[in-house]
């Protein structure tokens, strides 16, 4: 027999665990091979001082018994991600007191509360007459900064006039088909060829451009109901007193860009120069 | 406590009664927690893997189906704690020693036992019989240190630890055999130390 084979077993041969044949076998080997006798010895040693562990003294048991209920709690804690148990254990303690056949259908009614309770403010918020109308406007409303960016670049407002639909329109009858009051064109027209004018619509309302000149001033204005909002895209207008009165200004590129409200309309001039015509201008729209 | 009292204990546990499950810990909690002393040489180690055990007990009894003795998958369970327990303490020391500007902080912040070539030879002089004997025994391999524990402070058989263990008999007496005689080693090594320590 192999020594590997003999020394393998020599720990099952100190412990009496081996059948009696074969420990015979190894007790023999023993005898006549010094090198494994050697082996033999050092487990024999090694087993002696492990066997010199005294007992160990135990903890207290209450102590321990209590640690595991707070494992166990904690763990389910951890381990409630969802439904009931997930509201209990972020519940105060007393709540685990309350028989759980009131505790449950209780809970389910606070829940279907708090449900409705958030539809009800949802609602409110998407679907109330001020958010409606705030989105009517923020669909609706005019937005000139767009014609402003392509003039400004010598280009044609082309995307302006598809977002609202704009059409050229016969300037005498451009008045009567809107709502509004617009400038009195024959006042506007003694003293300013008109050369263009157009409807733009949106959804709610309607919008006049005329393009107006003055020898080699041209003007392009704007006339809009005064409740419908309007936005200038990223120009900035700055509030500016002119006359005596406030308007406010801007420029894009070499145009420069003034707007004011009248008692009924909201005006927009575009020009590349308007404030030497603005006083005759002025006097021209409000005159009607 | 015969077999089928212990079957019926184990059974009323499974159907989540809360006596029978603190009978079970009464019956058992000793040796779980020597195992885990015995494993870390650490108390607090040892109650926190005893209270591990047993909630895992709790938790995976019911996919006990007795096939098995009771004590033979607690053994099992103890066995997988005490080496996560391990596991986790060695990262957190590895990280902890990464982290430290200085090796000794590093040394100071981690267990004596997770330390042992920090250990100097005048620490080991200053210790009592036990404690050179848990010393000795936290310097052998976890698998080493799991049949000398099963062995000779549970006094199991050899065939109850292959059980344990689930391994030949071979094997276990290999391993016990390594086990015993690195013990012999470690310990005759430090009485020469401290016999030299004595003279000097």
């Amino acid at each position: 027999m192999k020594h590997f084979r003999i020394r393998r077993h020599f720990s099952a041969y100190l412990d009496g665990e081996l059948d009696e044949a074969f420990a015979n076998r190894i007790r023999e080997h023993l005898a006549s091979c010094a090198a494994c006798g050697a082996a033999y010895q050092k487990i024999v040693q090694g087993a002696h001082m492990a066997s010199q562990f005294d007992p160990l003294p135990l903890p207290n048991r209450e102590q321990l018994w209590a640690g595991i209920g707070q494992r166990l709690e904690s763990g389910n804690r951890m381990r409630a991600v969802g439904g009931f148990r997930a509201v209990l254990a972020a519940a105060p303690r007393w709540v685990g007191t309350i028989s759980p056949a009131i505790r449950r259908p209780a809970m389910m009614g606070a829940l279907t509360l708090l449900l409705a309770a958030n539809l009800v403010v949802i609602y409110k918020i998407l679907y109330s007459p001020q958010a409606q109308r705030a989105e009517m406007l923020s669909h609706y409303d005019f937005d000139y900064g767009i014609y402003l960016d392509a003039v400004s670049r010598d280009r044609e407002p082309t995307q302006f006039d598809q977002l609202y639909h704009s059409e050229p329109v016969e300037y005498e009858s451009a008045g009567a088909s809107i709502s509004f009051v617009l400038a009195s064109y024959a006042l506007l027209s003694q003293d300013y060829e008109i050369t263009d004018a157009r409807l733009l619509k949106t959804a709610c309302c309607h919008s006049v451009q005329c393009s107006i000149s003055s020898g080699h001033n041209e003007i392009v204005l704007f006339q809009q109901p005064q409740e419908h909002p309007f936005t200038f895209g990223r120009y900035k207008l700055e509030r500016t007193l002119i006359g005596g009165r406030w308007f406010h200004v801007s420029e894009a590129g070499k145009y420069q860009v003034v707007s004011w409200v009248t008692s009924t309309s909201k005006i927009v001039l575009v020009g590349e120069s308007i404030y030497d015509e603005l006083p005759r201008l002025i006097a021209l729209i409000e005159q009607s | 406590m015969s077999g089928s009292a212990q079957d019926e204990l184990i059974a009323a546990c499974q159907r989540g009664d809360k006596r029978a499950f603190e009978e079970l810990f009464l019956q058992h909690y000793e040796r779980v927690y020597r195992m885990g002393l015995r494993y870390t040489g650490n108390t607090q180690e040892a109650e926190d893997i005893t209270q591990d055990v047993f909630v895992k007990v709790l938790r995976d009894l019911i996919q006990f189906k007795g096939g098995s003795k009771f004590h033979t998958w607690l053994y099992r369970v103890t066995i997988n704690v005490c080496r996560d327990k391990e596991r986790q303490r060695l990262r957190h020391y590895r990280q902890y020693a990464d982290t430290s500007v200085d090796g000794e902080e590093a040394a100071d912040g981690a267990d004596r036992d997770m330390n042992l070539e920090k250990v100097s030879k005048n620490q080991r002089w200053q210790m009592d019989t036990q404690e050179l004997l848990q010393y000795a025994l936290s310097q052998l391999s976890p698998k080493l240190r799991t049949v000398i524990i099963l062995k000779h402070m549970e006094e199991l058989s050899l065939l109850d630890i292959s059980g344990i263990l689930n391994c030949s008999l071979g094997t276990v007496s290999s391993r016990l055999n390594r086990g015993r005689t690195r013990l012999r080693d470690i310990l005759s090594k430090m009485a020469v130390d401290r016999s030299y320590l004595q003279e000097a």
